[in-house]
């Protein structure tokens, strides 16, 4: 487990720098994870040429921070690998065959058969094979061979993709390297962190070439590839798996609303919202305008007509998902997106307790206490006649929640505006809303505004939004949070991504490019 | 449309239809039925789970020890009295050291008896303090080390809704300090863990175990040689998962020890998992797995995770659509909320006594199999609203072949549950205590 340190600061904090000076690189040990279920089934796509959504039934990962992390395989998951290994390799050889070897199958050979091992085995550990690996698999065709050529060939895919070169990230410190050392890491590894950052899969074949000519140990031939990458198609997977994880996405997943309160609300909801969700954060990413204020204050939605009439948006009457202006006094930015504000709502009434929240640990980057341990925590009812703001009254009343809550809930009632399915509305049990609010005890984001476009805005100006934006994406990339060894890293990332104005894109080249991820520290114990 | 909604829904049977070919089979158990008639029957152990607390005045009954009357909860419970015991005053007294909120230690301690590590960043909560996993081995894997390693399984882990996160909330069962196993929430991929496809092609199966044997020893062969460049800590892990491998090598060649009461269960189509209308489905298809799990000696040692600590089931079948952890914390006054949380523990004792019916159906000697077995029902709260980790609501069945004599309702005062774990450990033949020991003060019956 992490230690506790820089992923982890109080809301009174200043967001805490490096404590030495930068001169050598710094990074935390970074633990052995295996793919997760989003990586498993995304490579074994990429490397076997068929669809695989085989890792949706497997064990989920570790979930840290919100993020998805390979932490440990429990027996269940060990079997579930095999029995995945078993029939991706059938299907396979039942379905592409001739896409994976370099020869008819029809005459297919042993010869075919070792310059088929050649090519997939470094494919499928993502660096050279040793002669030893191959001699192995070598070994297995001819236990499947004595089927036929095909059987042969499952026999190879079934084995690599069994094999922990294929299911872990692994990360070897070099010969000769002690213990505590800070190392670069080897040019494949960089490969493999690359692009399961920018892409949630595997390296193609000009990232193995690069990693293989030494390019990557050098800042410039990252970037390069980096700049690359993004540029690819692809790239919209990486980032549309980073939003699923930082905005919550997944609980969407089966989501129910009160039919009374919400019937324009139906099963097919929760999957529409995810879409336009990640149709925002992606254009935000990768459309025209890449400033990080696109993301905070876009003014600007991913719908269809269901998902638009459920949340009240008018004038989309095309059929499917598409990119619609949205009322600039109604909708500005991430946190008036109809998905968000569903995911921070409770199932009949508005949450201003969880939307409050929401901005304190994943825009500000700050640590909540938890409430009192012996406290009846109580979400009160819809009451007629009493707007949410008075029913939540005991939390500024109430000395032992008052210290807490005034951190949460002075922003979450600025949300008051948009019910639980994210509509807008001006009244909340009949008295007129008054979406008020006000932040305290934030580094630089202070201040009294008025609803969600006032906030938006007001935390679009923030270096510590900013910055919190960097972290989030951080955690993402390396698969764990922040600590105080990493920190010379956070400061290199926004201090990069302040000279770039605050263009997201290149937050995610800062990052590839940063002290942490091209570093390792030895571990301890490790024979070498 | 949701990928999450039939996760590798009868994986093999689609193959099938990809590629034509005979039928595929895990061929483990084709010697399942009607080999040799059994005479001893094995002790086993079964945990079971529901979170949220329960409604104490109307959980625990009243009256004395071997006259005590059930009240509305555990009502269903009246034909299996002489089978069934009550704990009163039983407390995760645990749970007053360590980090982690009310929620966080209830489950990460509930069958550890040890506090939880502290930790980095544990997801799944927006405002939880650092926390990580538990700092202990669960009862059921102590025990499962002793008595498991005769059946093809050591230990199964069963649930139902358990989410899509692995957190300190969805997992209960510990291998090992920051170790947990995550419970299988498919009914129908723990069918085919557990008894495969019997009606298979000899000779494909045969291709199929030698694939898999070959393909085992490779994998082994890359473990090993990954193994010393690894960190002491990295290299834990991988030991690990190395382990499971084995264990699978072995299993290819293990024959169970089958009773004659083993039949080969069918397990319907419950429904998507995700959808809570399923819930009471799919419980019956695990309870359906485990009964003959038992039965036909894949394992001694389960468990049944029914949903998660802060779980927001629904139960449309009850006549209310509230969320379960949402009710739990609706105060006393809440008529109506303490009505539905009555309801809600109440479905929840019903399914308990069917199971413990189930498992009572099947004669074993001159017993049944519920007899040889240890039931332990427990909650990771006592109470939802007060998140008191005091009289935590146990039942506990069977008695393990007679080491503990049911029909009894027992009240305690201020116990620690670490005496009761202790007790489950005895009844299993280890003689050692269980969980911290500052809160043992020995088996508890």
């Amino acid at each position: 487990m992490l230690p506790p340190g820089g992923g982890a600061f109080g809301p009174t904090d200043r967001p805490p720098g490096p404590d030495t000076t930068c001169d050598a690189p710094q990074v935390e040990n970074a633990p052995l994870t295996h793919l997760t279920r989003a990586e498993y089934d995304r490579t074994v796509g990429e490397l076997l040429g068929i669809e695989s959504r085989v890792a949706a039934g497997f064990a989920p990962d570790e979930d840290t921070d919100g993020y998805e992390v390979g932490a440990r395989v429990s027996p269940l998951l060990a079997e579930q690998y095999v029995d995945a290994s078993e029939e991706l390799a059938q299907r396979a050889v039942a379905e592409n065959l001739a896409g994976l070897v370099p020869c008819d199958p029809a005459s297919g050979d042993e010869a075919c058969a070792v310059a088929f091992i050649d090519t997939f085995a470094p494919r499928a550990f993502r660096r050279p094979a040793t002669q030893e690996e191959r001699d192995g698999l070598l070994a297995l065709y001819r236990v499947g061979a004595a089927y036929d050529f095909a059987t042969g060939i499952e026999a190879v895919v079934m084995g690599a993709i069994s094999a922990p070169s294929f299911l872990y990230h692994l990360e070897l410190s070099p010969e000769g390297s002690r213990s505590g050392d800070v190392v670069e890491l080897d040019d494949y590894a960089v490969a493999s962190r690359l692009s399961y950052f920018l892409w949630g899969s595997m390296p193609d074949d000009e990232l193995f070439i690069a990693a293989g000519n030494g390019e990557l140990s050098e800042p410039e031939g990252l970037e390069t590839q980096a700049r690359r990458m993004l540029e690819s198609d692809r790239a919209a997977d990486g980032i549309r798996s980073f939003a699923r994880q930082w905005l919550g996405l997944d609980h969407l997943a089966g989501m129910q609303r009160d039919p009374e309160r919400y019937p324009a609300w139906d099963a097919t909801m929760g999957d529409r919202m995810r879409q336009s969700m990640l149709g925002y954060v992606e254009e935000a990413f990768f459309g025209p305008d890449t400033h990080v204020d696109t993301l905070l204050t876009g003014t600007y939605g991913y719908l269809d007509p269901e998902l638009a009439t459920a949340v009240g948006v008018e004038g989309v009457t095309e059929p499917g998902m598409q990119r619609v202006e949205l009322d600039p006094t109604q909708r500005v930015g991430l946190l008036a997106q109809p998905a968000l504000l569903t995911v921070l709502a409770k199932p009949n009434q508005s949450d201003p307790i969880h939307r409050g929240v929401f901005v304190r640990t994943r825009l500000l980057c700050q640590n909540l206490p938890p409430p009192p341990d012996d406290i009846a925590v109580v979400a009160p009812d819809p009451a007629p006649g009493l707007s949410t703001r008075e029913r939540f009254a005991e939390h500024s009343s109430n000395a032992r929640c008052q210290g807490c809550h005034q951190l949460i809930d002075p922003i979450g009632f600025g949300f008051e505006h948009y019910d639980a399915v994210g509509r807008w509305r001006d009244t909340d049990e009949g008295a007129d809303v008054d979406a008020s609010g006000e932040v305290f005890q934030s580094y630089d984001a202070d201040g009294p505004f008025y609803g969600v476009a006032e906030l938006s805005t007001q935390l679009a100006q923030s270096e510590q939004v900013r910055e919190c934006v960097g972290r989030q994406l951080f955690r993402f990339a390396m698969g764990r949070t922040e600590t105080n060894r990493d920190l010379c890293a956070v400061q290199q990332i926004q201090d990069r991504f302040r000279g770039a104005d605050y263009d997201l894109r290149e937050l995610m080249v800062a990052i590839a490019v940063s002290d942490s991820f091209r570093y390792l520290t030895v571990p301890s114990g490790a024979n070498r | 449309m949701s990928s999450l909604d039939h996760p590798r829904r009868w994986r093999r049977r689609a193959f099938l239809g990809a590629v034509g070919a005979g039928a595929i089979t895990l061929p483990f158990w084709r010697s399942l039925k009607g080999e040799a008639q059994v005479t001893s029957f094995p002790k086993r152990l079964l945990l079971v789970f529901s979170p949220n607390g329960t409604w104490p005045d109307e959980f625990f009954p009243s009256g004395g020890e071997r006259d005590f009357t059930f009240r509305r909860i555990l009502a269903p419970l009246e034909p299996l009295r002489n089978k069934v015991m009550i704990l009163d005053g039983v407390d995760q007294r645990i749970t007053s050291v360590g980090p982690g909120d009310g929620h966080q230690k209830g489950m990460g301690c509930l069958w550890t008896g040890v506090e939880l590590l502290p930790g980095g960043t544990m997801g799944g909560c927006d405002s939880c303090p650092p926390v990580s996993w538990s700092s202990g081995m669960s009862i059921d894997q102590r025990v499962a080390l002793h008595i498991g390693n005769e059946s093809p399984f050591r230990s199964v882990e069963l649930g139902v809704d358990n989410g899509n996160n692995e957190n300190v909330w969805t997992r209960m069962i510990y291998r090992a300090p920051g170790e947990p196993l995550p419970p299988e929430d498919d009914p129908r991929q723990a069918f085919d863990r557990l008894f495969g496809n019997l009606d298979s092609d000899p000779r494909d199966a045969e291709r199929r175990r030698l694939l898999r044997q070959s393909v085992l020893d490779y994998a082994r062969g890359d473990f090993e040689r990954l193994s010393p460049r690894l960190g002491s800590e990295d290299r834990r892990r991988l030991d690990s998962h190395l382990t499971a491998v084995r264990e699978l090598e072995m299993r290819l060649q293990n024959t169970p020890n089958v009773g004659a009461a083993c039949e080969i269960p069918t397990v319907g189509d419950p429904g998507p998992l995700n959808q809570d209308a399923s819930n009471p489905a799919v419980i019956q298809s695990m309870t359906d797995l485990v009964t003959m799990a038992f039965a036909c000696d894949l394992t001694r040692v389960a468990s049944i995770q029914w949903n998660n600590s802060v779980g927001q089931s629904t139960f449309p079948w009850l006549g209310f659509n509230d969320r379960h952890h949402d009710l739990s914390h609706e105060g006393d006054s809440n008529g109506a909320a303490v009505e539905k949380i009555i309801r809600i523990n109440e479905y929840y004792a019903e399914r308990f006594a069917a199971l413990l019916t189930q498992l009572d159906a099947i004669p074993e000697g001159d017993g049944t199999l519920l007899d040889n077995t240890l039931v332990v029902w427990g909650n990771e709260l006592g109470k939802g609203n007060s998140h008191t980790r005091n009289r935590i609501p146990w039942v506990l069945a069977g008695g393990a072949g007679g080491a503990i004599e049911m029909g009894r309702y027992l009240s305690f005062s201020n116990r620690s549950h670490c005496d009761l774990l202790t007790a489950i450990n005895h009844a299993f033949g280890i003689e050692e205590g269980f969980g911290d020991s500052r809160f043992q003060g020995g088996p508890i019956v």
